[in-house]
């Protein structure tokens, strides 16, 4: 062990420290869970309102059961911290990534609704999706500095092709929620793992300290 | 021949370290709240792995000196103590570092 003290690894651990909840992977592995269902559900004679709209609801859910997670759970256990001005600009930059990345989801999604196009006829943005991934998760890991994140826009990169594929060759619209359950089903259980891991190390505080007070 | 005997001043920085700060678990404190804006008494007491008390004990210590600031603030009707160094803390650390630098420095092997 080096006996020097690294003040940025200091600054970088305990940064890292608060992605080693779980969280973040459960919330990311049901959104893709989530998004599995776009495809199927027209399938099922719904409507294209409809079907956004129960996107949308289940999409509000599974970001709602995250910050109840990190309000009421992790938080509490782990307390909280305010990065300095250089992580929080890399968090903003962060953000607009987000930000540009679901405009151009809405985008394409509002498009694809107005021209009524079957999934199958589309093959280019099944690309596109595919390197937006790669590319919004490569961003997203090299700002945030977790690693996983590279591996996980390659989870979120696969399914759409992956799906298109299994439908053309088999037709059945059903069989393209497979490759999103597989990889949002992976990352799933990874935040399982992770999120037992940190109720394990993590216990409750006393209650002298449970509000973050000395 | 007398002995050459080592002048005080080639051992003047070891006397002017921060005795305050050279203790290893205020030490730990300050390289934390160094490299964040702030953190709560549970954030502080996850990674630096002191007891409650032990903590509070040597906040006590940092706080009394000027080196850090208690902020209270409210968050969801709750109090929420928040602990930051402090211009003086911060310069403090530097000026302790340049210290142990100096002392260390060209260390024979």
């Amino acid at each position: 062990m080096s006996p020097d003290i690294n003040l940025k690894e200091i600054e970088r651990k305990a940064f890292r420290s608060t992605f080693q909840d779980g969280l973040w992977d459960m919330y990311l592995g049901f959104l893709l869970l989530t998004m599995g269902m776009g495809p199927v559900l027209p399938s099922l004679d719904t409507s294209v309102m409809w079907t956004l709209g129960i996107l949308l609801a289940f999409s509000v859910l599974v970001w709602l059961a995250f910050w109840v997670g990190k309000k009421f759970i992790t938080t509490p256990r782990m307390g909280l911290v305010k990065f300095g001005p250089q992580r929080k600009a890399k968090l903003k930059k962060t953000r607009a990534v987000l930000f540009l990345s679901v405009l151009l989801a809405v985008i394409t999604l509002v498009l694809r609704a107005m021209w009524k196009v079957e999934w199958a006829a589309i093959p280019i943005p099944a690309y596109v999706w595919a390197v937006q991934a790669i590319v919004v998760f490569g961003l997203g890991a090299y700002f945030l500095d977790v690693s996983r994140f590279y591996a996980y826009g390659m989870l979120y990169a696969m399914p759409l092709p992956v799906g298109i594929v299994l439908l053309q060759n088999t037709g059945l619209p059903g069989l393209m929620f497979l490759p999103f359950g597989v990889s949002g089903g992976i990352m799933v259980i990874i935040g399982v793992v992770l999120f037992i891991r940190f109720l394990r190390d993590y216990p409750i505080p006393a209650e002298a300290v449970s509000d973050g007070n000395p | 021949m007398a002995t050459p005997r080592i002048g005080s001043e080639d051992l003047q920085p070891i006397a002017n370290i921060d005795r305050l700060i050279h203790e290893p678990a205020r030490l730990m404190i300050l390289s934390l709240l160094y490299v964040v804006e702030s953190g709560d008494f549970t954030f502080l007491m996850r990674q630096t792995g002191l007891t409650w008390g032990n903590l509070s004990s040597h906040m006590s210590k940092l706080e009394a000196a000027g080196y850090i600031e208690v902020e209270k603030e409210f968050v969801d009707k709750k109090p929420r103590t928040m602990l930051r160094l402090t211009d003086e803390g911060r310069a403090a650390f530097r000026e302790y570092v340049q210290s142990m630098k100096q002392v260390f420095d060209d260390l024979p092997d």
